[in-house]
């Protein structure tokens, strides 16, 4: 009975609680009401979900200290602090908005990037592999970016008046020394990596971070894919040439190898050429890709490639006036390892080892030059994330540089140097507010060959001018060491240096990107000789100097998936230098002023098919006529170019297959990209010219895949 | 001294019973309102009742599973695409906190394979590539965990209707996994009234439009 009475007795303490009611509004910073907000005592099912104006009112047996807690996609997740003794109205509840990607401020003076998963950025990964007239080329697709020159004839990237060796590639946060196959006189080279192989990249016309260093103008830094996503295999037939593919993937590792033969034998033939071959270009190239994620954060990367490529061709020598036979073969290894892992949450490390042998054997009748490059790179990168709104990157480099030159020319020539470059750099990027950002960096590196010891700095900073526009700024000193074709004469040379000054605006809303920057860059210090290839140290000096300004504009509207996409590039470019054997300052022959791309893109769901397009075009570019007094007087006609490609998914045999077609030039423009005079005039006191054109007029690339 | 044994010993129990019973009142209350649920505002309300609901119940998973059903349910219903990345974020936060209770669930694995393919109508292009891998992937496991679980079977059946023929899409390799899943939902009996049982009825519906 007593049991009974006490058992009651619980019953009446367990339900006799008295419910209280607690109610509020919830509102954003602005005072706008905030609907479907979660609000709930913590540790209970006490809570509801608030109106559309924001009201809340729930009942709750809690008593005593409490916390409230209110949380909301979009928004910061609040708590408060309630002692609950009886119904509690009036809470007003304050959200604070998460800065979600699109809205934050973000310093991207002089940077374009390309990323699946940050939303900020103006371009895919597959803007990259897909853009037309870029041939698949990484290089290719940049250079339809404001900011890069249209250079025809070298298939490299030209960034705001830089010459193309300003311009460096790195993968993973790893130099690659040389990202292009070997280049023909006169004829465009491309870039050696498939866009397949990244999944970001950005592209850096100026101002960019203290992490990189020596390149006076511009950085390319590709980020390869993570883990394969499955395991697949698959071939593709091309007018030009056979690749292959396997990926194997497993749980936390995969592997993928490829293999690719090209002969342009074929393709040569369909097109007539411009260029008189003795052997076509043919490329052999293979590819591995390790990855082993060793955590949620942590992930090691493994990549190597090797190509061989050779060609063979008789140039007219328009200066010499000589026919010569001029044959090329070359072998590049590249590979990188890279670790990345957050240590604990307040440090991340990636570290990353790379080497790079390059040989090039270039005959020239029955002169022979051999050219042996062999780089290796260590680096060390910490980041600090334990300061709120801070992150700063600490990082240290050792870079080791041989270079070697075997020359047969009447006799046997060795030029050789080598130079060990370490190199450290700090910086901080500070979110002051969520409209207000600022970073700075520091940069110090010592060349063991010409024994110097810099140290650069890095600014640069954004702010918000409106919910869809920012204000974003950079200053950068910058350094370069004098090219291997100085350097192999002379030791006595310091390095080239830069300074840039950006200021970028852009606008961003909905599917409408609008961004204008303009930007001031001055050279000094650039290398000067008397008398091209000489020996005589003396004959070489930093007395060069130059600038470069103008106004690069891009203007995109992404719709939709299966809607119209299209961006316009416009650069306008003002750049004069005195270097090389210049007599005086002029516009090199590799600027010009008006630079205009314009790109669509759009997949048509009904027959599965992407289509593309793009229409380039350059003013004239300076060249030097010596029958003219003037310096570097001339000036070439516009360069046009309209170019497709063409996309088709379908089902063949069973087996998922891509048909595509790309057409350069379709509407055939002579386009000249420059001339090539006589060294010596003729009888009658004139020297002759020949006009650098395209290897051919039209060219139509074909390529069957199957995903196996 | 007896007494106050019982005392304690009666309170013990009584609060665990009046907690499992509050559980069970909840959830199946909240599962009601699922049920009845039309629009973004209704099935943000329920996710919000399993939300509050999981963060008490730390050692049940299906809180966590209804709450990242919704958010799924959600991303597909909004038509705002900026928005529907952030729900499906959302959605990955409860599923992934669901995995680490149970992660021999093949009902979660089942509910990855929903929630990707909300991912790729976002850009299907870009992220066709990537995801359904991940979802094929998903998909397997969740049929080697439970090959009884129907709604794999179902998930199966619509993404490759809904995939063009020539990505080996289409109606007629769609209908053997309808099919499967049909016979799979016949014979499925949930553990018990909280747990999954949903898709027979769109399953029967998606079938007729073969």
């Amino acid at each position: 009975m007593k049991t009974l009475l006490i058992l009651l007795f619980q019953f009446l303490i367990m339900f006799a609680h008295a419910q209280v009611r607690i109610s509020g509004v919830v509102q954003s910073e602005s005072g706008s009401p905030v609907t479907g907000v979660n609000i709930f005592i913590q540790g209970t099912y006490d809570g509801t979900t608030s109106d559309t104006l924001g009201v809340f009112s729930f009942t709750t047996d809690a008593t005593g200290d409490q916390t409230l807690i209110a949380s909301c996609v979009g928004f910061e997740t609040y708590g408060q602090a309630l002692n609950i003794s009886g119904d509690i109205s009036d809470i007003t509840i304050i959200l604070i908005e998460e800065i979600s990607e699109l809205d934050e401020v973000i310093i991207n003076a002089g940077t374009f990037e390309a990323s699946d998963k940050k939303k900020s950025v103006v371009l895919k990964p597959l803007d990259v592999a897909l853009t037309a007239g870029a041939n698949g080329d990484i290089f290719g697709a940049f250079g339809k970016l404001p900011g890069s020159q249209t250079v025809g004839e070298e298939g490299r990237l030209f960034v705001r008046g830089g010459e193309s060796y300003e311009t460096k590639t790195f993968m993973d946060g790893m130099l690659v020394n040389t990202p292009y196959y070997s280049k023909m006189p006169d004829l465009p080279t491309r870039g050696r990596f498939s866009p397949i192989l990244f999944n970001g990249s950005v592209f850096s016309t100026g101002g960019y971070s203290a992490e990189y260093g020596q390149a006076l103008s511009s950085i390319v830094a590709l980020n390869t894919v993570a883990l394969e996503p499955e395991t697949k295999s698959s071939i593709s037939f091309l007018s030009v040439g056979l690749q292959g593919s396997h990926a194997k993937r497993w749980e936390n590792t995969s592997l993928s190898v490829s293999g690719e033969y090209l002969n342009t034998t074929l393709s040569n033939k369909l097109f007539k050429q411009n260029v008189d071959w003795l052997q076509e270009p043919v490329i052999i190239g293979s590819t591995m890709l390790f990855r082993h994620k060793t955590s949620e954060t942590g992930m090691i990367k493994s990549f190597a490639t090797f190509n061989y490529d050779t060609s063979s061709l008789l140039y007219e020598n328009i200066e010499q006036s000589a026919f010569q036979k001029i044959s090329m073969d070359n072998n590049n290894l590249y590979s990188n390892t890279t670790y990345n892992e957050m240590l604990n949450d307040e440090w991340m490390i990636q570290t990353g080892f790379a080497f790079n042998i390059d040989r090039e054997n270039m005959d020239i009748d029955s002169d022979e030059i051999a050219t042996a490059r062999n780089s290796s790179q260590l680096k060390l990168t910490l980041s600090n994330y334990s300061i709120k709104d801070v992150t700063t990157t600490f990082g240290a480099e050792a870079l080791i540089y041989k270079y070697d030159q075997d020359i047969n020319m009447n006799g046997d020539f060795n030029l050789s140097f080598n130079n060990n470059l370490f190199a450290a750099f700090a910086e901080s990027e500070w979110k002051v507010t969520k409209s207000f950002a600022l970073k700075a960096g520091l940069r110090t590196e010592y060349n063991s060959l010409i024994n110097e010891l810099n140290a650069v700095p890095r600014l640069s900073a954004a702010v918000k001018t409106g919910k869809s526009s920012q204000l974003s700024a950079a200053y950068g000193k910058f350094f370069q060491n004098p090219g291997d074709d100085y350097l192999k004469f002379t030791d006595e040379l310091a390095p080239e240096t830069s300074s840039h000054s950006i200021l970028t605006w852009q606008y961003k809303k909905d599917s409408r990107t609008l961004r204008i920057e303009a930007y001031n860059k001055n050279y000094s210090d650039l290398v000067k000789f008397d008398e091209e290839f000489s020996a005589e140290p003396g004959n070489y000096n930093n007395t060069g100097s130059g600038y470069s300004r103008g106004i690069d504009v891009f203007w995109r509207d992404q719709k939709e998936f299966g809607k119209d996409d299209y961006w316009i590039s416009y650069s306008w470019i003002d750049s004069k230098r005195n270097y090389r054997d210049y007599p005086m300052k002029v516009t090199p022959h590799y600027v010009s002023k008006h630079n205009l791309s314009v790109v669509y893109k759009r997949y048509f769901t009904k027959i599965n098919s992407f289509i593309s397009g793009s229409y380039t075009f350059a003013s004239g570019r300076p060249y030097d006529n010596p029958n003219t007094p003037e310096f570097m007087a001339g000036k070439t006609k516009t360069y046009n170019d309209v170019s497709f490609g063409f996309t088709h998914l379908f089902y063949l045999f069973n087996t998922q297959t891509v048909a595509h077609v790309i057409v350069n030039n379709a509407l055939g423009f002579n386009n000249v990209f420059g001339y090539n005079y006589a060294q010596t005039p003729d009888n009658n006191g004139v020297y002759q010219s020949q006009a650098i054109v395209p290897g051919q007029k039209r060219l139509i690339v074909f390529l069957l895949s199957f995903q196996l | 001294m007896k007494t106050l044994l019982t005392l304690i010993f009666s309170v013990a129990i009584l609060t665990a019973a009046a907690q499992g019973k509050n559980y069970e009142a909840a959830m199946t209350a909240a599962l009601e309102k699922m049920k009845n649920s039309e629009t973004v505002a209704n099935f943000q309300q329920v996710a919000n009742t399993f939300e509050r609901i999981s963060m008490t119940e730390t050692k049940e998973w299906l809180p966590l599973y209804y709450a990242s059903y919704s958010m799924i349910v959600i991303s597909y219903m909004d038509e705002d695409v900026d928005k529907k990345d952030a729900y499906l974020d959302k959605a990955q936060q409860f599923l992934d906190k669901a995995l680490k209770i149970a992660p021999d669930e093949s009902e979660l694995y089942s509910l990855q394979a929903f929630l990707y393919p909300s991912r790729i109508t976002i850009d299907p292009m870009t992220r066709g590539m990537e995801y359904m891998p991940k979802m094929n992937a998903a998909i397997d496991k969740a049929i080697a965990l439970n090959p009884e679980n129907p709604r794999s079977y179902y998930l199966r059946a619509v993404t490759l209707f809904n995939t063009p023929e020539q990505f080996g899409g289409g109606a007629k390799v769609a209908r053997p996994h309808f099919e499967t899943a049909k016979e799979k939902f016949d014979k499925f009996e949930p553990e018990s009234p909280l747990h999954p049982n949903w898709g027979k009825e769109i399953n029967e519906m998606e079938m007729q439009k073969i």
